[in-house]
């Protein structure tokens, strides 16, 4: 019951929240209330909900596209391909009870003869408020030669958000498709977050130290390096970062959940080569803001070379850079497939093909929905952050 | 202009060259000019004729492949043209010596706030905490007549109209009470109603502080309302200089005439514009003999093989024209000039009467 009383009250204070926001923001109550107007009737909070509404449609127009693509393949061939595939031993089977298991499996699965009936319930289960889930088990028996199939008791659970449960996906079979995806996520961002750490940490200073040499040794060190990195394909680079820390330093080179030094070979080769094109936009940007009137003008000031870089060409050259960095770090839950591969880490990079090749859609329509929320989240993120620092950004309908 | 009058800087035989390409071109031809203490001195000249590099030269502002090749700039006793490095112009640069440039639209930071921007100068070059900053910050533009300093220090430059940008600019450059202000085309990017309120500005706080102003400018109309002291550059050199009298009413070098001849306040309904026939000199390759002479209607033939010296005309006024030789034929000034006293009165009346009826609205 804790999570039903926890859920609704949640969702009951979000509703509440936006309604109240979008009140005060239209003069209906606190109309004279200097402070409250000011906090609830910020036009950046209006601008996030109205882009977090907008956003949701988007999501649900993804969802609906990939439900449809995924039943369109679970229906080919009149369903008997996919029978077989959901069923094991489907050949030595009694063809009834074949047939009833995999009716159960489908029903499980959420596939009934009702397509719409079915894309509502798909909904239904994804929005996040809290409701039960139950799913039929079963198991095999065999009585004489023919395999017998036996429906057990119900397997309830209660639940926020419903993804679906894995099928397919080899040593996940039958978990709830959000906890292997989170379970994954964690492995992934633990690598992707110190990749973005290290990315930022080394690609801002080195793009700001190549413009402020702009053709000294520094400069075409780095622009060898960055052009190195753009010219080899990744997976060259990645082999090569590989040699470089595994073989001649000696980091592990095999992902193990025991052992945080092993995340640190991945999560370096991640970094250096994602630093490159960092600095090659910091230095492009500052070099731009270099030439301007402003920066001429701050000259004439008197002030040092080194205090105009860093107050006013800094200032000036991330603007159009920290719309990226909500993206990068949210994108560090997703992992890269290529790299997490190499080394071996069992996160959604990995996830994502596996279940991909095994047609195992709730996890593949698991993932997509929540990289379609994570890309929303951090686009709305970039754009206040970008608020943030830049002043001439006004949120206001004009 | 008197002889007792204080020399502030003292310029000798200037050149200044850029690299480029591997090429090296003189853009700055020998330039020899006394700035007074107090006075305003006007540096005219089109496009090119490198005046804005000229000045540049007094903050030590020049492009990074720029270099002075000859001469000396003496000020208090230094010659800035020895300084290298931004520690030596320490102290000099934007504390002595300001400048403010063409464009108030771009020449503030448009992240940081108009307070910020201000206070910043006066913690660099006078060590003010941020409390008393903030205080001279909005001394300052009060003087420059901001109105509601103290609620209008929190804006960004966006948020100002580009007569205001200037007004604040200007704060800046007099916040270290410089003692040479040098406009870089100060109201190009103005129009003429707030043309005329930021010259007037820089007219009433010349005469607060005393400073000496250097004004850069193509536009012979500005120079007219604010100048003591005129210099007219043409192709990297100094071809004429002289109080503002001497130069609007006793032009001697032939470029000046022509600058003037097309002065369009100046021009009448009926008659047509004048302008300077072809382009002004490439510094590409050397310049032999008189900079002007292939537009010049009255250049001789030594304007084609030797560069003219610079002739006395009288104690303050001076020209740089083979005209002024006793050997040379006497040619009539163009008519248009002749008569420059009373056009110029018109010409000013009719500006007056604009500005009165836009302040009136």
């Amino acid at each position: 019951m804790a999570v039903y009383l926890i859920g609704y009250t949640l969702i009951a204070l979000v509703v509440l929240f936006v309604v109240f926001v979008q009140l005060v923001y239209h003069r209906v109550i606190f109309s004279n209330n200097a402070k409250i107007q000011t906090i609830f009737g910020h036009p950046l909070l209006i601008y996030s909900l109205r882009r977090i509404g907008s956003a949701l449609i988007s999501i649900l127009l993804a969802i609906m596209a990939t439900f449809f693509l995924i039943r369109f393949k679970v229906e080919a061939n009149g369903g008997i391909e996919f029978c077989k595939k959901i069923v094991t031993n489907w050949d030595k089977m009694n063809p009834t009870i074949a047939l009833a298991q995999c009716q159960n499996a489908k029903a499980n699965l959420g596939i009934t003869d009702n397509w719409f009936v079915d894309l509502v319930t798909y909904f239904y289960n994804i929005l996040p408020f809290p409701k039960t889930i139950c799913l039929t088990g079963y198991s095999e028996e065999v009585i004489g030669d023919t395999v017998v199939f036996m429906v057990n008791t119900s397997d309830c659970r209660n639940t926020i958000m419903y993804l679906g449960r894995a099928y397919f996906t080899t040593a996940a079979n039958g978990q709830f498709v959000t906890d292997i995806i989170f379970s994954k996520m964690g492995v992934s961002f633990k690598i992707g977050i110190i990749a973005v750490i290290v990315e930022i940490a080394l690609g801002y200073p080195m793009g700001i130290l190549m413009a402020k040499h702009k053709d000294g040794v520094i400069d075409k060190v780095g622009n060898a390096y960055i052009i190195s990195i753009d010219a080899i394909p990744g997976v060259a680079y990645y082999y090569i970062w590989m040699i470089i820390l595994c073989t001649l330093i000696g980091l592990p080179n095999r992902y193990d959940v025991a052992n945080p030094l092993t995340l640190l070979a991945p999560a370096l080769t991640m970094g250096f080569t994602g630093m490159a094109g960092i600095a090659l936009w910091v230095r492009r940007y500052m070099l731009d803001e270099f030439n301007s009137d402003y920066v001429k003008f701050a000259r004439a000031k008197g002030l040092s070379e080194n205090r105009i870089a860093a107050v006013h060409v800094l200032r000036n050259a991330i603007v159009p850079l920290v719309r990226s960095i909500p993206a990068a770090i949210l994108g560090a839950l997703l992992g890269t497939f290529y790299l997490e591969n190499i080394y071996h880490v069992p996160g959604v990079g990995g996830l994502l093909v596996d279940a991909n090749n095994t047609n195992d859609f709730y996890v593949l329509q698991g993932i997509i929905i929540i990289s379609a929320l994570i890309s929303v989240v951090s686009y709305l993120l970039g754009d206040i952050v970008t608020a943030i620092v830049d002043p001439r950004v006004s949120f206001t309908k004009e | 202009m008197s002889e007792t009058k204080e020399k502030v800087l003292e310029v000798k035989d200037l050149c200044v060259g850029f690299r480029s390409h591997g090429k090296r071109m003189a853009v700055i031809r020998g330039i020899s000019l006394d700035v007074y203490k107090g006075e305003t001195l006007a540096i005219v000249g089109e496009s090119g004729s490198g005046k804005s590099v000229f000045t540049k030269t007094f903050t030590g502002m020049l492009d990074s492949n720029g270099y002075i090749s000859r001469g000396s700039i003496m000020f208090d006793g230094m010659d800035l043209a020895k300084l290298k490095t931004s520690k030596d112009w320490h102290g000099i640069r934007g504390k002595r010596i300001a400048t403010i440039f063409q464009d108030p639209m771009t020449s503030l930071n448009p992240l940081l706030t108009i307070g910020y921007q201000i206070e910043e100068v006066l913690r660099l070059h006078h060590g003010l905490s941020k409390k008393e900053a903030e205080e001279e910050a909005i001394k300052l533009l009060r003087k420059v007549r901001i109105p509601d300093p103290e609620a209008r220090m929190k804006d960004y430059p966006f948020q100002y109209s580009g007569g205001m940008r200037q007004r604040v600019v200007i704060a800046i450059a007099l916040a270290c009470r410089p003692e040479i202000l040098i406009c870089d085309e100060p109201t190009t990017a103005l129009d003429v109603t707030v043309q005329a309120q930021i010259l007037d500005l820089i007219r009433e706080l010349q005469a607060e502080y005393h400073w000496t102003t250097i004004f850069i400018t193509h536009d012979l109309g500005v120079v007219a309302n604010v100048a003591d002291r005129i210099a007219v550059m043409y192709g990297g050199q100094i071809i004429e200089y002289g109080t503002a009298e001497d130069i609007f009413y006793e032009p001697a070098h032939p470029y000046t005439w022509a600058l003037l001849s097309s002065l369009p306040q100046l021009g009448t309904k009926d008659e047509p514009l004048v302008y300077i026939k072809g382009n002004p000199p490439s510094f590409t390759s050397e310049i032999i003999g008189d900079a002007f002479a292939i537009r010049n209607k009255y250049a001789m033939k030594i304007d084609y093989v030797q560069d003219p010296p610079m002739f006395k005309i009288s104690e303050t006024h001076y020209a740089k024209t083979w005209l002024l030789h006793k050997d040379a034929p006497k040619v009539e000034k163009p008519i248009i000039i002749q008569n420059l006293k009373e056009r110029m009165n018109k010409a000013a009346k009719e500006l007056q009467r604009e500005i009165g009826d836009s302040d009136g609205k």
